[in-house]
């Protein structure tokens, strides 16, 4: 919904946006969708569904004339109960669509909205979930290049550890630890090796004691901590294994593409949290690397769904490309021509602040790309 | 990283599992279950933000404050009554027209069988404040327990405040003007395991069941905001009067107390009606015990006579307090449906996702594989209505809290959860070990806290002390 009720007075944005609400009451059933429903009049609707029957109707979608737009969805809806769904809805024709429990897929009659035309319309085309294969398959293609990499960076460090060269051991760890914070996207399903690779010790029991603590951020605390590479070379060596292990497995890792879709901005509500408040720093002051790493991370996933998304709500997926550009040079101007990066805490309040507020709104607009990237349902009968 | 899901409707099977081939875009098959029956559909377009990305916390920070030595010179003012008027018990409450009685479901007198705020409905505005003793002897510290209960007296039955003559600074701080408001505030006061060291020859009087409350696997505790000998919750229905009583009681038991830590909180109105909303806008506290039941009180909240405790115990409880922020940001960019399922309410009304009112009772024997109520969503985990689950439910003392800005600019906003048991393992753990790795999860962080034993009430005797059977 992209009403905005500004005000206090949240009744009259409601009447400045769409001239009052309408609303309207429909019933389902197991073996009805909406009968007998009357259209509203242009504007915003409050459509309250109830189910009638004895059973959960799985899915309830209010549905353009094309059968493809969709402007409302009740997911789940319980025996006896009601819940709503808020539309904006533009002259023309539209109908429901009912998933029942049997499976059976039931529509009701169209109807003709009539009135004055209407701003502040939102509906989208379900995905084909073909298509979002495709984008997972395009996803995995680009992950396996940048574990090919990953894996020789962390050999390389690893060989920096044991053969004793500390200040050659620090300078390979950022671009190792980088191209791990790229695969956000996949995290998910490395589930395991995830923990071994990059788990922070903030959320471990006894934190940088625990045994847990093991992967690119105990190598970290370790190399910026004075620890010595005799030490280390445990943690290396051990890092390295668990790269090489899951370059080995990948191949038979599902991708979700539920998941790869969250990531397009769960990796950067990852990025706010955690490296924009220095939580995750361990003595390399590369928290401004990390977020660069992650944008990069973010434009892969979206880059791999573009196809999908511009089939779903065309336009969307241009401004997310070049807002997406923005945030990573905003990034990447806080690295030196040396390749080392300014400390977090050493940037201005008002640096901080824009860094921050540039990411925030970001977040806000990547936040309904998985909505938008929700499965078309099967069609399988009609009423 | 979060344990593979049980509920169909979040990425349902076992999407992560390491033998599983890869099939990108193809919802995994449970055993015994096609890939096409209603469950998967449901799967394949119901998309959850659990987080899946990087475990992470809030930071750690402070070290533990640590109980120092220092000279106990209690003021003369420490055992002096207010004088002049004082209220008398009842259910009369002063404290402006529109205040609501401080008195509880069962008691309206500060010296009865239990701490008069226990059962308090909550009021608009609280404190929760830690403090670590500093008194170094056990008289010191029975001195410290019977300053803490008379003010706590005199704050409550309020009146003229002392005159120490004109030399003397005020026995009275004033924020309320020259007469304190009678029974417009309500105090709990909870004593914590550290308590129980040498310091004061307790180790053998510490109660069976207190223990310090340790990290759940997604908590990250603060020690700058854990733990603590003393707790004491101030609640009243104006944000002034809880800051006169906070501040009477710390300037009388200076030198023997010291604040460890504090986070301020508020009751919202309800919105519209029915059960106050928290931060994240899902009214919150619906399925609470019955304080007016007596027998659900003595069942779930107040310790026994006859059991793991020491019989001076009796008519106390135990207090849970977890303060745990929201990623209100985060949340807020969740669609509502979504909100809706990792609660397992709707938003707007309070119903449970099968019901059609506020306190409609959830029949999840009906729904047993979560399509309506996700097997994951928060109150079917912490209450799942089982005969098994009735003993462990708590009962709920939630506060709103907003204390400005982390580092980078997000709100600092959360819940100041609090809860009494008579048990905390068989309640309060048992119900968190539950709510381990649910969805909710990922929008909150619990950042600090404790567990605190609060002593059972005076009994009618008006010179007796809080925690009397201790020292």
């Amino acid at each position: 919904m992209t009403f905005a009720a500004g005000g206090v007075a949240q009744g009259q944005a409601q009447d400045h946006l769409s001239g009052g609400t309408n609303t309207t009451l429909v019933t389902v059933s197991s073996t009805a969708c909406a009968p007998g429903w009357r259209a509203p009049r242009s504007g915003r609707t409050v459509v309250t569904v109830e189910n009638v029957t004895a059973a959960t109707i799985y899915e309830v979608d209010l549905v353009g004339a094309n059968q493809t737009s969709l402007y409302g969805e009740i997911e789940m809806l319980a025996p006896g109960t009601k819940d709503t769904m808020d539309v904006v809805l533009p002259p023309g024709r539209y109908s429901f669509t009912c998933n029942a429990f049997s499976g059976a897929v039931l529509r009701s009659a169209v109807e003709q909205v009539s009135g004055p035309p209407v701003s502040g319309t939102f509906s989208f085309t379900p995905v084909d979930a073909h298509q979002l294969q495709l984008a997972t398959s395009a996803y995995r293609a680009s992950v396996t290049q940048w574990l090919q990499r990953l894996g020789s960076a962390t050999a390389a460090l690893e060989s920096a550890v044991k053969s004793g060269q500390l200040a050659h051991a620090r300078q390979l760890w950022l671009p190792a630890h980088l191209d791990y914070e790229r695969l956000g996207g996949a995290y998910g399903a490395f589930a395991d090796f995830n923990e071994e690779i990059n788990a922070t010790p903030l959320s471990l029991q006894g934190g940088v004691t625990s045994p847990y603590f093991t992967g690119f951020f105990a190598l970290e605390y370790g190399l910026w901590g004075g620890q010595t590479t005799s030490q280390l070379s445990p943690t290396a060596v051990a890092l390295d294994q668990a790269v090489h292990s899951l370059i080995a497995q990948f191949p038979r890792i599902a991708l979700v593409p539920g998941d790869l879709a969250l990531s397009t901005y769960q990796i950067l509500e990852n990025t706010l949290q955690y490296e924009m408040t220095g939580e995750t720093d361990e003595g390399s002051n590369t928290n401004l690397a990390t977020a660069w790493a992650n944008v990069e991370g973010t434009q892969m996933a979206l880059n791999a769904l573009g196809p999908v998304l511009r089939q779903s709500r065309p336009g969307v997926l241009p401004r997310l490309q070049q807002d997406l550009a923005t945030m990573a040079a905003a990034f990447k101007a806080y690295e030196a021509p040396d390749g080392t990066w300014e400390p977090l805490q050493s940037l201005t309040t008002s640096q901080h602040e824009s860094l921050d507020g540039q990411l925030g709104g970001l977040l806000g607009e990547l936040s309904v790309v998985p909505e938008l990237l929700q499965p078309l349902q099967p069609a399988t009968g009609s009423s | 990283m979060n344990a593979p899901s049980q509920d169909p409707q979040q990425h349902g099977g076992c999407p992560f599992s390491m033998a599983a081939p890869a099939a990108d875009g193809e919802p995994p098959v449970r055993d015994g279950e096609s890939s096409r029956d209603p469950v998967d559909n449901a799967e394949s377009h119901r998309l959850s933000r659990r987080r899946l990305l990087k475990l992470g916390a809030v930071g750690s920070g402070l070290a533990a404050a640590t109980a120092g030595s220092g000279l106990v010179q209690l003021p003369q003012a420490f055992a002096s009554p207010l004088s002049g008027q004082s209220g008398t018990d009842g259910p009369a409450f002063a404290d402006g027209a529109s205040e609501v009685t401080m008195q509880s479901a069962q008691q309206s007198s500060f010296e009865g069988e239990h701490q008069l705020g226990v059962l308090s409905e909550p009021t608009p505005y609280t404190s929760m404040v830690a403090f670590d003793v500093i008194a170094e002897t056990r008289a010191e510290l029975r001195d410290l327990l019977q300053t803490l209960t008379t003010r706590m007296r005199l704050l409550y039955k309020g009146g003229l405040p002392q005159d120490d003559g004109p030399a003397a600074p005020a026995d009275d701080n004033g924020i309320l003007g020259p007469s304190v408001p009678s029974r417009s505030v309500a105090f709990i006061f909870g004593v914590g395991a550290s308590l129980f060291d040498e310091r004061f020859g307790l180790i053998s009087s510490k109660p069976a069941t207190l223990i310090t409350m340790e990290s759940f696997p997604n908590d990250n505790l603060d020690p700058a905001l854990s733990q603590g000998d003393f707790s004491v919750q101030i609640c009243a229905n104006n944000a002034d009067t809880v800051v006169h009583a906070l501040r009477d009681i710390t300037m009388h038991t200076r030198g023997a107390m010291q604040p460890r830590w504090q986070l301020d909180g508020f009751k919202s109105p309800p919105r519209p009606a029915g059960t106050p909303r928290n931060l994240m806008g899902f009214m919150d506290g619906i399925a609470n015990p019955d304080t007016s039941e007596p027998s659900a009180m003595q069942q779930l909240v107040w310790v026994p006579q006859v059991g793991p405790e020491s019989a001076w115990m009796a008519g106390g409880t135990f207090q849970v307090v977890r303060i745990i922020r929201m990623f209100v940001e985060f949340w807020d960019r969740a669609a509502n449906y979504e909100q809706e399922n990792i609660i397992g309410r709707r938003k707007a009304t309070g119903d449970p996702l099968d019901g059609t009112n506020e306190f409609s009772t959830p029949d999840y024997q009906s729904d047993p594989q979560g399509l309506i109520t996700p097997l994951t969503a928060h109150i079917r985990l912490a209450n799942p209505r089982t005969t098994a689950s009735g003993p462990s439910r708590i009962l709920r003392r939630g506060y709103n809290y907003a204390r400005g800005l982390d580092v980078n600019g997000e709100l600092d906003q959360g819940l100041l959860f609090t809860c009494y048991q008579q048990n905390l393992l068989n309640q309060f753990i048992t119900v968190q070990g539950r709510l381990i790795n649910e969805p909710l999860a990922d929008f909150i962080s619990p950042i600090g806290g404790g567990y605190f034993f609060c002593p059972p009430g005076l009994g009618g005797d008006s010179s007796a002390y809080f925690g009397r059977g201790l020292v």
